[in-house]
Formats: structure tokens, C-alpha cells, sequence
């Protein structure tokens, strides 16, 4: 023990490596938690609760500036001038694209990470999410089933706190342990009431989400101020820094260094471990070694996978543990598509309080077996609100007419956000360039990412779908999405270019999330997964990190590693 | 709905897409808006706005200042060509009152200033093409979200709850009862083509 510098590294401090740190502190490891970006305390919750005329430009942020350092960012929905604060700059910190073939990588270096701006939709995956690779042959078979996973989910939804209803038990969202669930507003009570009439299999519910309703852990229940990505000072909806790393703090096992930006992991093959994690001060750009007898990467899938292909050595000249080649391959997110329309009636009913959790319809494709012609599916995550001022540029005239107007509230309009499940493609891959670097010396990454025919296929019937359900309500003035589907990231949902898997001649991790070559290696972000069902991830992500990480202090305690 | 600025969180990703194309136009240095405009046409554009937003049982656009709301906007938000397309348009609509009256803008009765103003904005929204947005168009998109972004169009003309602690998911509306101006997510969008 004493030639180690700590028990274990955790590389990143977002939702996976938060929970890496928690778990592992508390089975009594000495953890360093390694962050390449800044420290955040509530203190820099800048834009919580401030209104926009305290904001320069109005929470229409400097434009000028976005366009020059945050071309990418500025494009993710949470991206804002209450919340500019938590972004990577893209002008500081390139990447590439292929130009036919682009990716948006959605980024937030800072500790914490993007649990801080998170969406918060919080379901289970389901049963069948575990079997369909090996059903219809598309990605390698998940090497764990919902059994496996199950006691995992428990434990994390009892921890973080996952409000949602508990009536509805669908096979794509099997109820966990909520707290009481939010409420869907009148608008979306008689859009539900209306789509299960005609749809007797759809049903829309409350979203399970990851904002308290019940005081848990001397964090508060939800204030209902609204817009949680600015940051929530009571701690009310889960992050690394309301709930993980405090717990993990607690335990007295915790070294949290930040500004360290890992540039590799080296491999000494006579144990067949990795042996050391190289940092680099991201502001004086000193470089550092640590030791550890296991390592933990939850840098995100785009920044595991570098960290990974980074760490090269004449055993693994592709990056470390990349025997089977697969590493940096079978990119995939969740796009998704809005269709949206206006609601008769409900005029005399509004909203008092900003709900945060959106209200949302499990997948109702395929779902005993194979029954349409296109695989798998999409759910969709829904809202819906009445028209205010912002209708204004809209509506014709001026003068106190237009003003009276925009005094009362406007129609009730419906929002439906379908989210595909799209299937793993070899060619969709992350590679180092050979030339550029970036200001720490690290190749930059690259990426090439395009939708396939199945893909296509659900993107057109989820659309179809939205707008028949839409009708079924009554809707009018019907929006639809783009001919043309968004480039990949957008869903901000990537996946899959460290995958688990039964064979390693096929996959870089094993069913426990460890590298088949490297025993002391593990890996829990999203790239470790090998498909992305048509669920939120978040929740996966956690609960295979605990379940990784006490699977990881047993095998240490039993000599194994 | 091409003249909105503001989005649902979700279906900003996809107007993004679109907006994506044009980041990359190189922005020039801002431009002291002071200078743009003369005093008599800074005083036009306060007129305007309180055309569009009046004072009535409550405070209209210069109660809210939304002057220095749009100064801002010309010499901090808007790009080399849309501040062109507003000065320009300045300058033709106050030679289009002079032609039209034979008087400044400045000059004009308070029922010929509002006809003045309606009747082109009426021209703008009634479908009539232009090469680019006119000026009556981008006075009412400014004004709108000057006014109702401002403290006194947000909690006096509307009404601001913050934090309500309690969420109400079917509250009835009585009558008087004012529109929420609401807490919205991060982003808000203007279109100033």
C-alpha cells in the first residue's frame, strides 16, 4: 500500500465520477478525484434566481463573444448568459470535426462537470434494453441483464433522490424508488387523458427525475424557480456537488485536485496495470505523476476515449487495453426531434412555480418482440405552458392594445422532444490527430459521426407519431422539426466508444466495467456502453459505477487486483 | 413565428442547427451607438418605442428605458449589417414622415406620429416583402423584449414570482390577473436580421 500514492484515481468529477469517488471512499479507499478544470462551490452559482434585467444583455448573453469562443457551446439549449460560467471554451480548446460528417461536443470542465447543467430525467432502463443487441444482432450483447443492474438502480435512486410517479410501470421505465412525483399541469393532464383514449398503449406521465421533492440528506425539496442549469444553491436537484462529493468529502478519504488535466495512463507490462496517471497543471502546465492501485476514468466518453488512445505503449501502441481495436469506435447519442403545437381551451387555467421535470412517454414500439418495420424506438420527453410576452413580435399592432394583450396570458402550447434510439455504427469513431495539439501538448480529438437508415426510419415515424397524438388532442398550428436530422451531439446523450462486452476480441471492457486487459483499469462514463435504448443514460451511468466500483474493492480485497 | 426570440429549452437544439451556419461571420469592432444616430434621432426612437409600448395604467417603454436598451443592443448585440439596416432605416423613415407630412417626425401631432408608425408597421406585417427586416419591424421586436425584460415591464405591467416553493399545476385565473413574466431557462433568442 505505501508505494501508492492513494488507494485509487478517479479521473473526472461529473455524474459517473462522483459516484466512482463516493462509493469508493466509503468502502474506505483513499481516493484522489482528479478534475482538469476549475474548482465550484454554490458560490458560483452567478445567474440563480437573477432576473433579466440584472444580466448586461438581457439573458441574450454577448453575442459577439459566443460567436468567437463558444461556436459549439453556445448551441446547447442550457447555454446562456445565467450560465456561460459553466462551459468550455471552444476557441481554447479545439476538437474536429469531420465537415460531411460533424459532431457537437457539449463540454463543462469544471468540478462537477456537466452535472451541473444536466437535464435530470432520470429512468431506468428496462429489461428488454439489456437484450436487444443480442436479439437483433446490431452492437455486441450487453454482458449484464436487468437483474444485474437492478439492486444498483435502487441504491442510486435512494441516494441522489428521483421523484416520479409510481401508477404506471411501463417495460421501458420500470418504477424505482421515487419520491412523490411532481405534477403534470392541466394542459398535459388533458393531453394524456386525450392520447390514451385514441392510444390505449401510450402513456404520458410525469418524468422520473433527479430533483428532490422530499428533503433528503440536508438537501432541500425543489423551490420551483425553474431553469436548475444555473445552479441550485439548496441543493435540490442532484449533481456531483450537492450530493456525491460532499458524501464522498465526508468519509475523510477524499483528495479532490483540480486544474489537473490527465494526459495519459501508464502501462507496465510485467503486472499488466496501469502504473501511473500523468497530469498536467492546466494553468502553469507542470507536469505530475500519480499512483494508485486502481483507476477509475469518468472523464465523459469523448474525454475518456481520448484519455484512453492517449496512453500509448509498445504493448498497447492503440491506447491501453485496446487490443480488439474497438476503442474510439461505435459513437452514438440520442437525437432528438421537436414537434409542438397549440392546445385549445384550459383558459381560464395557468402554472404557479417553474416545474423543472418535464412530463415524458416511454417507448411503445416493438415492444412485445419485433412488430414494426423499423427496430427499436424512441420515447419522447414532453412539456407543456401557456404563451407569454415572448408572443408578442407575433402578434400585429401596437400601441395599449398590444399591451393589454401581452398583460393576459396566452394559448396552452404542447411540446413533444422524441428521442431516438440509434444503433452502433463502426464508422461513427473518435481518433487522435496526428498534427494538432492542443495547449497542453495532447493530440486533439477528432470526430466523424452520421445517422443510419434505422436512424432515419425512427425519425421520421417519431414525428408521425407526435403529430397524430397532437391531433388527438385537438392540437392546431402543428410545428415539425427539419426535413434534415441535427448533427450528432446535440442529444448531449454520447455514447459507446469504450464498450462493454462478453468477448474481448470485440469490446474493451467486461461486464463489471473493467478493461479485459488491464485488471486494475476501469471505466463507467458512457462510453462504456454498448447501446443507448431510447432512455436518458444518466441513471445507467451511476448505477454501473457503483456496482463497478464495489465489484472493484471486492476483487481488491480478495487479492485479485 | 420566424419573428420570435424566444424558444422552448428543447427546440433551441434545432434553431441552433440552423444558426450554427452563420457563427462563423467574423464580428467587427462595436461601434459607439451614440454616434450612430443624432439627438433628434435617438428622441425618434424613444417616440417609437413608446408608440409601441404606451404608458397606460402603468409605465410604457421609456418609463422602462428602453432607449438604452436598444443603444446597447446597436452598439453591443447587432453585427456590422444589421446595425447598417437599422441606421438606414432610421434615416429612411424619418425622410418618409418629411415627405409624407412635410414636417420632421419630431414635429408631427401624437395621432399623426401613431398613424404614421402604424401604417408602415401594418405594410411590414401584412406580408409585404423586403430585402431586409425594416425598421418598424426591429423597433417592435427591441421594444417588446426591452421593455418586458426590464424590472418595471417584468413585475409591474407583469407579474414575476421567483421562487414559489410550492408548484400549482391548475391555478384558475381571475379576472385582472396578470400574465407571469416568468423565470425562463438560460437562453433567450433575438432575431435582429
Amino acid at each position: 500500500m505505501s508505494s501508492y500514492d492513494f488507494d485509487a484515481i478517479v479521473i473526472g468529477s461529473g455524474i459517473s465520477g462522483g459516484w466512482a469517488a463516493k462509493e469508493l471512499t466509503e468502502k474506505g479507499l483513499k481516493v484522489a478525484l482528479l478534475e482538469r478544470g476549475r474548482s465550484i462551490s454554490p458560490a458560483d452559482y452567478l445567474g440563480e434566481h437573477k432576473p433579466a434585467w440584472q444580466f448586461p444583455f438581457r439573458q441574450l448573453g454577448d453575442r459577439k463573444r459566443y460567436e468567437r469562443d463558444y461556436p459549439i457551446q453556445s448551441t446547447c439549449y442550457a447555454f446562456g448568459e445565467p450560465t456561460e460560467q459553466f462551459w468550455v471554451k471552444d476557441s481554447e480548446q479545439p476538437y474536429g470535426q469531420d465537415p460531411a460528417f460533424p459532431f457537437r461536443w457539449i463540454r463543462g470542465n469544471h468540478l462537477g462537470g456537466k452535472s451541473l447543467m444536466w437535464g435530470r430525467t432520470t429512468p431506468r432502463w428496462g429489461p428488454v434494453n439489456f437484450e436487444e443487441n443480442k436479439r437483433d444482432g446490431h452492437g455486441v450483447d450487453w454482458p449484464i441483464r436487468y437483474e444485474d443492474i437492478r439492486p444498483w438502480y435502487d441504491h442510486v435512486e435512494e441516494f441522489i433522490g428521483v421523484s416520479g410517479q409510481t401508477e404506471f410501470d411501463s417495460p421501458f421505465a420500470p418504477v424505482g424508488r421515487f419520491q412523490p412525483g411532481m405534477l403534470m399541469n392541466a394542459c398535459e393532464t388533458f393531453v394524456a387523458d386525450s392520447i390514451r383514449k385514441k392510444f390505449p398503449d401510450r402513456r404520458l406521465t410525469i418524468a422520473p427525475s433527479a430533483v428532490l421533492t422530499r428533503p433528503l440528506h440536508g438537501r432541500a425539496p425543489c423551490h420551483y424557480c425553474g431553469p436548475c442549469e444555473r445552479g441550485c444553491s439548496t441543493g435540490s436537484y442532484f449533481s456531483s456537488i450537492s450530493s456525491t462529493l460532499p458524501a464522498a468529502k465526508a468519509t475523510g478519504n477524499l483528495t479532490i485536485i483540480t486544474d489537473s488535466v490527465v494526459a495519459g495512463l501508464d502501462y507496465d507490462p510485467k503486472s499488466r496495470k496501469v502504473a501511473g496517471v500523468r497530469v498536467i497543471d492546466q494553468h502553469t502546465r507542470a507536469g505530475k505523476r500519480y499512483t494508485a492501485r486502481i483507476v477509475f476514468v469518468n472523464a465523459s466518453t469523448l474525454g475518456s476515449t481520448q484519455i484512453l488512445l492517449n496512453s500509448t505503449s509498445e504493448s498497447f501502441p492503440n491506447g491501453i487495453g485496446n487490443r480488439s481495436g474497438v476503442l474510439g469506435h461505435y459513437l452514438m447519442d440520442h437525437p432528438y426531434l421537436t414537434v409542438s403545437g397549440v392546445i385549445p381551451g384550459m383558459l381560464d387555467k395557468y402554472t404557479i412555480g417553474n416545474r423543472p421535470a418535464g412530463v415524458w412517454m416511454p417507448r411503445f414500439h416493438n415492444v412485445e418482440g419485433q412488430t414494426s418495420p423499423f427496430l427499436r424506438g424512441f420515447s419522447y420527453e414532453a412539456s407543456a405552458s401557456r404563451a407569454n410576452w415572448t408572443d408578442g413580435v407575433s402578434m400585429p399592432g401596437h400601441g395599449a392594445a398590444l399591451k393589454q394583450r401581452l398583460r393576459e396570458y396566452g394559448p396552452w402550447s404542447f411540446g413533444f422532444y422524441g428521442f431516438l434510439e440509434c444503433l452502433p455504427n463502426r464508422d461513427n469513431t473518435l481518433t487522435l490527430d496526428k498534427v494538432r495539439k492542443d495547449k497542453w501538448g495532447m493530440p486533439i480529438l477528432n470526430t466523424r459521426f452520421e445517422w443510419g437508415p434505422n436512424d432515419r426510419a425512427l425519425a421520421k415515424q417519431m414525428v408521425s407519431d407526435a403529430t397524430q397524438m397532437l391531433k388527438s388532442a385537438g392540437a392546431t398550428n402543428i410545428s415539425l422539426p427539419p426535413e434534415e436530422m441535427p448533427p450528432g451531439g446535440f442529444g448531449i446523450h454520447e455514447m459507446g466508444t469504450a464498450r462493454m462486452g462478453r468477448d474481448p476480441a470485440t469490446s474493451f471492457l467486461n461486464g463489471h466495467n473493467q478493461s479485459h486487459e488491464v485488471a486494475n483499469l476501469f471505466v463507467t462514463d458512457g462510453s462504456c456502453m454498448p447501446s443507448v435504448a431510447a432512455q436518458n443514460p444518466s441513471l445507467t451511468f451511476m448505477a454501473l459505477t457503483a456496482r463497478a466500483a464495489n465489484y472493484a474493492v471486492q476483487q481488491m480485497k480478495a487479492g485479485a487486483i | 413565428m420566424s419573428a420570435g426570440f424566444t424558444i422552448d429549452r428543447r427546440a433551441f437544439v434545432q434553431l441552433a442547427t440552423t444558426f450554427g451556419l452563420s457563427l462563423s461571420v467574423p464580428c467587427l469592432a462595436a461601434k459607439s451607438s451614440a454616434a450612430l444616430l443624432t439627438t433628434d434621432e435617438w428622441t425618434l426612437i424613444g417616440e417609437v418605442s413608446e408608440l409601441i409600448i404606451p404608458t397606460t395604467d402603468t409605465g410604457g417603454a421609456l418609463a422602462a428605458g428602453v432607449p438604452d436598451f436598444v443603444k446597447m443592443m446597436l452598439s453591443d448585440w447587432f453585427n456590422e449589417s444589421e446595425r447598417e439596416n437599422f441606421v438606414s432605416g432610421v434615416h429612411e423613415f424619418s425622410a418618409g414622415a418629411l415627405k409624407k407630412y412635410g414636417k420632421n417626425f419630431g414635429g408631427l401631432t401624437a395621432s399623426q406620429k401613431d398613424q404614421f408608425f402604424g401604417e408602415l408597421l401594418a405594410t411590414a406585417e401584412g406580408g409585404a416583402t423586403a430585402p431586409r427586416t425594416p425598421f418598424v419591424v426591429l423597433m417592435k421586436r427591441l421594444t417588446i423584449f426591452g421593455y418586458y425584460t426590464s424590472e418595471l415591464g417584468a413585475t409591474t405591467e407583469l407579474r414575476q414570482q421567483i421562487a414559489t416553493a410550492k408548484y400549482q399545476p391548475a391555478a384558475v385565473v381571475k379576472p385582472g390577473d396578470r400574465a407571469d413574466s416568468g423565470l425562463p431557462g438560460a437562453t433567450y433568442w433575438f432575431n435582429a436580421g
